[in-house]
């Protein structure tokens, strides 16, 4: 039923953009093509096309060959008095079946026919040498890892056949793997492949490989059936089975039927290159929003965590070519118990991506500040005029950018407006300068601070600033007064506020200037939360 | 030209400010730069016999000194130029009502004896900003000015007295390149050639560059003391100059390390005259501290920067002379008040 409806969303993809196949295609061929398939297969079976009747008539008594049973070759096990044989055999005219059988590589065997028997044609069975070694090393990789520490999820192994011990493969990959295109994901990979060589990825292969494996050597055991003159009719007898085949596997025993029949000796390179698009096409299709079913979301998460996480795993497990595991964990520590600001500084703004990144804030512009709004601004008619005049700029230029910035839409007043609000301004008693032979002054100190101080309480910016106990004051003298007591001055029990009145001169032209400030407020010495009180030029 | 606003003064000092139906008093705190001090309060500042804004004290204070001027009183009492109105107003100003009978006690016209003319505005010396930003350039700079000084005493005492000059120039030309190329400061081309602002704290927090460059050439004992009081006066500098509120403990660091600097420096450094900043530093620095709970906060950083602004922004301003130019930038930033910091963060993306 899964399969059904895989292969149904397959074929309807397909029809829909045909140049991009299904996620999980995608990903398994993004899999396969981030990792070195090693090439195993060293000889092809075709190479060799000893057949068991050839074994039968070269081996009139004791027979030396076996039928390895991971690759289904026929080898020779080395004997006493196969040297002596196999020349006699070499004697003979090419193509006869005792030259065609001492071709046959002769390699040791570790497993026998006491352990794994005979096949039905009374074949011995065995496992050379080497590939005893890979299947135990299979067998230790057969552990899966903790799923904490593996970015994937561990594909199941497969009972009776090779192990998928290093294909990080995400389960719901493979449930979602349509039953026609599995082989054609497997078998293709980016370089001149052959399917002699994905056949033989044995103990190194992934799941997809682990899987087929049974297939695989039902289709050898029908292949030496046939071979030793057992009517299979293939068209008849396996309908079903042909459904359920994949492609590769077909192709598979094509390629090994036609090796028997010695008409194509040489790998065939696979040729579906066109159903695994390219990263830019995968992309494209991404952007377009085709993959945005409910089924794509795992997919989607297996390819991020494979390529964009890989480096960020806390713990890390290399294997060792003796076995060993060894686990390095990522431990912090802090490389200077004290850093200067600018380190300081640079540690902050990494912590602070560090955190955008992890609470999925919205992306920021440099320096953490984050893309203004669309929306209009809301100044007040003074606080126009306020900013014209510490730009400055003038009216007609600020009068451009009104028009620049959507005029009425932007939220600024037009010129009209902004002279009357500046007129209305000026008329206040803390604004207004009175120019002397000295240079120009306010002409009310009083008002400006009484202006301001209202203001800092009305948007709540006001700071207290108590005075503490006094240590100047003299022993016995408890009841000094803080604050000087002026007649007709409020009572002291009030707190106050304090305002500072400096004189100075400097600057280059040099003029001595008088500013008051109010330290009730955050960063009372900054220039635009003093007073200017006098100017002499 | 700060007289013209002494009946503004006068003004908020009496009525304070009104806040929503509430009237609050107002501390008025004299912040700026210290000859500044001396001009408001009418003292003769660091060339007079009494400098000190707080205290009758003179400047080499002694027993036998202070025994004369209780007999026979000082210089300041003999000024001619003080006329009776001239030595009653700052009588009429401080001691009103209650504060008459406070007789020779600090803010009385007795207590200020130094003072050559009347005080312009009544200020409590108590509420006088203890120039934090000068203090750090004055004795960041005295600091330097030692590290020359124990060079040519040194050679002074190994070479004899030929060879002292040539040593300190030497050590001088050293120094600079030292501290322009290792600690990667630079002086202004005003405030006197001097080291001003972030390079302070650079060349405090650098200190052992200039520490290192005097090993072998002053004795253990002068380069010992010289180490120390660097990393005292890196301390101080710290809470000295920091525009916050100071918590009570490390206001009680700060008092105990203004007092161990002067004396250390006294000590090590025998020729080493206290200037008024020391003496401030030391004696009046820490109750105003702990009495305000910051100095860094009432500092003059905030006058110093409307030089700045002004020699940038004076040209944009339309006048045909200098006055021009300065009304037209007066009247602008009584305007620009209205679109303050706090109304450019608000609407700042």
């Amino acid at each position: 039923m899964r399969r059904t409806l895989a292969r149904c969303r397959h074929d309807e993809i397909k029809k829909a953009h045909l140049p991009f196949p299904t996620l999980p295609l995608f990903a398994a061929w993004l899999h396969w093509s981030s990792r070195t398939v090693p090439l195993y297969g060293s000889f092809s079976c075709d190479k060799h096309r000893a057949t068991i009747t050839d074994i039968a008539q070269a081996f009139r008594g004791r027979i030396w060959a076996y039928q390895c049973v991971d690759c289904h070759r026929l080898l020779l096990k080395p004997t006493a008095g196969m040297a002596a044989w196999q020349e006699w055999a070499r004697t003979l005219p090419p193509g006869s079946p005792p030259a065609v059988v001492a071709r046959l590589p002769v390699v040791p065997r570790k497993q026998g026919e006491a352990t794994l028997g005979r096949d039905t044609s009374g074949t011995p069975r065995g496992l050379y040498e080497t590939r005893c070694a890979r299947r135990k090393r299979a067998a230790r990789r057969k552990t899966p890892l903790p799923a904490a520490l593996s970015p994937l999820p561990t594909a199941p192994s497969v009972a009776g056949g090779c192990v998928a011990a290093s294909a990080p493969t995400s389960p719901a990959l493979l449930s979602d793997l349509p039953a026609n295109d599995a082989p054609t994901r497997v078998s293709v990979v980016p370089r001149e492949t052959t399917v002699g060589e994905v056949a033989c990825e044995d103990c190194a292969a992934s799941t997809l490989a682990a899987r087929l494996y049974g297939e695989r050597e039902a289709d050898a055991q029908h292949a030496l059936q046939h071979e030793n003159g057992l009517s299979i009719d293939s068209s008849a007898a396996k309908p079903a089975a042909a459904s359920e085949q994949p492609a590769a596997d077909r192709r598979s025993s094509q390629a090994s039927s036609a090796g028997r029949d010695n008409h194509a000796s040489m790998p065939t390179p696979v040729a579906e290159p066109s159903a695994i698009p390219s990263c830019r096409q995968f992309l494209d299709g991404l952007l377009v929003e085709i993959y945005d079913g409910f089924q794509d979301k795992p997919v989607l998460e297996a390819i991020a965590n494979a390529i964009l996480l890989c480096g960020e795993r806390p713990e890390i497990q290399l294997k060792n070519k003796n076995g060993r595991v060894r686990l390095y964990a990522r431990q912090l520590s802090p490389r200077k118990d004290l850093v200067k600001i600018s380190q300081a500084n640079k540690h902050r703004a990494a912590a602070r991506r560090l955190q955008a990144g992890n609470s999925g804030h919205r992306e920021t512009a440099r320096r953490g500040r984050t893309r203004p709004s669309g929306t209009p601004l809301c100044l007040s008619m003074a606080e126009q005029v306020g900013l014209v005049a510490a730009l400055p700029i003038s009216l007609t230029g600020f009068n451009r950018w009104r028009l620049a910035l959507g005029g009425r839409r932007s939220g600024l007043d037009s010129l009209s407006a902004l002279r009357d609000a500046r007129r209305e301004v000026s008329l206040l008693p803390g604004k207004q300068v009175v120019v002397t032979p000295s240079g120009p002054r306010l002409a009310s100190l009083a008002a400006a601070i009484q202006e301001r101080v209202p203001d800092l309480y009305d948007r709540d910016l006001f700071v207290e600033q108590p005075v503490r106990d006094f240590r100047l004051v003299p022993a016995g003298q408890a009841a000094h007064p803080p604050v000087v007591a002026f007649p007709g001055s409020p009572p002291s029990s009030e707190r106050d506020v304090q305002v500072t009145l400096g004189l100075d001169k400097g600057g280059d032209p040099g003029t001595v200037k008088i500013v008051a400030t109010v330290i009730n407020q955050e960063h009372p010495n900054s220039p635009a939360n003093t007073i200017l009180v006098g100017l002499c030029p | 030209m700060l007289d013209t606003h002494l009946p503004q003064i006068d003004s908020l000092l009496r009525d304070g400010v009104w806040v929503r139906g509430v009237r609050r008093p107002v501390r008025l705190i004299l912040g700026c730069d210290y000859a500044a001090q001396c001009n408001v309060i009418g003292n003769k500042g660091a060339s007079a016999t009494l400098p000190c804004l707080h205290f009758l004290r003179t400047r080499s204070s002694s027993e036998k000194q202070t025994v004369l001027d209780a007999a026979f009183g000082t210089v300041q009492d003999l000024v001619v130029g003080r006329t009776l109105r001239e030595a009653t107003h700052f009588s009429n100003r401080m001691a009103a009502g209650s504060a008459m009978l406070m007789v020779g006690q600090p803010g009385t016209p007795r207590h200020h004896s130094s003072l050559e003319r009347r005080p312009l505005p009544a200020v409590h010396p108590r509420q006088i900003v203890r120039i934090p930003l000068h203090t750090k350039q004055g004795v960041n700079h005295r600091y330097l000015l030692l590290a020359i000084e124990m060079i040519m005493v040194q050679r002074n005492a190994i070479d004899g007295p030929l060879s002292w000059r040539h040593a300190g120039t030497d050590f001088a030309e050293e120094l600079v390149q030292l501290l322009h190329e290792k600690v990667r400061v630079r002086p202004t081309s005003f405030h006197g050639g001097l080291f001003i602002g972030r390079d302070c704290h650079t060349i405090g927090d650098l200190s052992d560059v200039v520490c290192a460059a005097l090993k072998g050439k002053v004795s253990k004992d002068h380069l010992d003391a010289y180490e120390r009081a660097w990393s005292i006066w890196n301390r101080i500098r710290r809470t000295l100059n920091r525009a916050v509120i100071i918590p009570a403990d490390e206001s009680a660091f700060f008092r105990a390390d203004a007092a161990v600097i002067v004396t250390l420096l006294k000590r090590s450094s025998p020729w080493l005259s206290i200037s008024p900043k020391l003496h401030i530093l030391m004696c009046h620095a820490p109750a105003c501290l702990e009495c305000f709970g910051s100095i860094g906060l009432y500092g003059e950083q905030g006058l110093e920067a409307w030089h700045g602004r002004y020699g940038q922004s004076a040209v944009k301003y339309p006048g045909a002379t200098e006055l021009e130019r300065a009304a037209a930038f007066m009247r602008a930033m009584a305007f620009a008040r209205e679109a303050g910091a706090d109304v450019l963060a608000r609407h700042s993306p």
